[in-house]
């Protein structure tokens, strides 16, 4: 049997790992609204998920033919995010496509792993925490960098950033917006602080959307040290619960550094977050002309791209086969559903164990 | 004291504010929006950043604790509740009143 297939013996470590995911992705799945930006992800990826699973799962293979190791798969998606929030989307394109379970258990595990590849803590989140970088590179990290002290200018510049960067993401990638953010941390420091970094990559996609607004940086990183007594946690897919006080109240200093690590001021920042609100204009705007069956196109592409890493590392396009868009021109949107599953029924229809 | 009706959501962003409440039923109310106020909206995308950044807190109709209008708030700091029935309805704008983001409660002065 070869990598790609499972054996009917799964080990108890694999089965131990499927069943943290299936309850890891099914929490935040079943707190996932329906009524979402710029339409429910389910409405389009139907038209083409088996064939984006198909693709998955073939691209893995012949990188595995080529000798190309897990650590270069994993590093090509660079935030672990990028994999783990998408990794249902291939399950279920699996089961579109009619495969065996025990080959969509093994992908799965595959992807799982290759999420972990990018983690120094738990692949999950299970301990609340979204750990990244290792504690060592974390530490050096926040020491290698000036820290402007939590001014009440400094915090509302700090959080405009953060909110509008947020805002790009998910104009940019839809539901998909793991692909231009990671949001991790704590990082408990040696100086008591607590240190949250938010990654923006890819926020200038010029094949995915021709014609947008040019930004300064197509890369940021956002470094925010926190008090001890900050309370917060991460789910599996990257979303961060506040349990205690609001953010700003525990924010003892800020950073902000370009992709390749070269500081921003914080005077700075208003011009950077006044590009981004362009550029959320900008696409919302475009989108707001747009019919279903355009924005379904649109979507079609974002949901390609998530994968557009394994393709780059083939040396092959990334764009969606045409197959895809005749069935959107034949077929149309998928009617919305308000139906919000609950975490058994999410668990169910996964299949995995 | 002034009599008070209240309104219950999800806590989606901690904090607590009090003031004037603006309903937008549409981005083309924003420009109206007077900063500071209390943001009342059905639901939220990405188009409504610049509301938000206005905004002394969020009330939506729409959303759970993962929603965009929570995660956009938790990252401003702003008090903000979701899943709240109605709101647009029965919060009338220039009205007074509280939010209360842990608790998941809004307050309208009658």
């Amino acid at each position: 049997m070869g990598r790609g297939e499972l054996s009917r013996s799964m080990t108890e470590a694999d089965h131990d790992l499927l069943a943290a995911y299936v309850t890891a992705a099914a929490i935040p799945r079943a707190r996932t609204d329906r009524r979402k930006y710029p339409i429910y992800v389910g409405r389009v990826a139907r038209l083409g998920m088996d064939l984006l699973g198909l693709r998955v799962e073939e691209a893995l293979r012949r990188l595995d033919e080529r000798g190309v190791g897990d650590d270069r798969i994993a590093a090509a998606f660079a935030n672990p995010t990028r994999i783990m929030r998408a990794v249902h989307t291939f399950n279920e394109g699996l089961i579109a496509a009619d495969v065996s379970k025990a080959r969509r258990q093994a992908l799965v595990l595959r992807l799982v792993r290759l999420a972990q590849l990018l983690k120094a803590g738990d692949v999950f989140c299970r301990d609340g925490m979204n750990l990244v970088l290792p504690a060592a590179e974390a530490e050096s990290l926040a020491g290698s960098l000036e820290r402007e002290p939590a001014a009440p200018s400094v915090v509302d510049a700090f959080q405009r950033l953060a909110a509008t960067l947020w805002a790009a993401a998910e104009s940019l990638y839809f539901a998909c917006h793991g692909v231009a953010r990671e949001q991790h941390g704590a990082y408990r420091l040696a100086d008591g602080t607590l240190l949250i970094v938010r990654d923006y990559r890819e926020l200038m996609p010029a094949e995915l959307w021709p014609e947008l607004p040019p930004l300064r940086h197509s890369s940021l990183r956002l470094l925010a040290w926190h008090t001890a007594d900050a309370e917060v946690e991460w789910d599996a897919f990257n979303n961060l619960y506040l349990h205690g006080a609001p953010l700003a109240q525990t924010l003892t200093a800020a950073a902000v550094t370009n992709g390749d690590g070269t500081p921003l001021s914080m005077a700075s920042l208003g011009a950077v977050t006044d590009e981004l609100l362009a550029l959320v204009a900008a696409l919302g705007n475009r989108i707001a002309r747009w019919s279903e069956e355009e924005i379904a196109h649109q979507y079609l592409k974002v949901l390609w791209w998530q994968v557009r890493p394994l393709q780059q590392l083939l040396g092959e396009d990334w764009q969606p086969p045409d197959s895809v868009f005749e069935r959107l021109a034949s077929s149309g949107v998928g009617p919305q559903s308000d139906h919000q599953p609950m975490e058994a029924e999410i668990r169910a229809k996964m299949d995995l164990l | 004291m002034t009599p008070k009706r209240t309104l219950k959501g999800t806590g989606a962003s901690p904090g607590r504010t009090a003031g004037r409440f603006f309903v937008a039923r549409s981005l083309s109310d924003l420009p109206r929006f007077p900063a500071g106020d209390i943001l009342v909206i059905r639901e939220s995308n990405p188009a409504w950043i610049a509301g938000f950044l206005a905004a002394g807190g969020v009330v939506a109709e729409h959303g759970g604790v993962i929603s965009h209008a929570a995660i956009t708030a938790r990252e401003l700091g702003l008090p903000c509740v979701v899943g709240v029935t109605d709101a647009t309805s029965l919060i009338g704008t220039g009205r007074s009143g509280e939010v209360d983001g842990e608790g998941g409660v809004v307050a309208v002065d009658d």
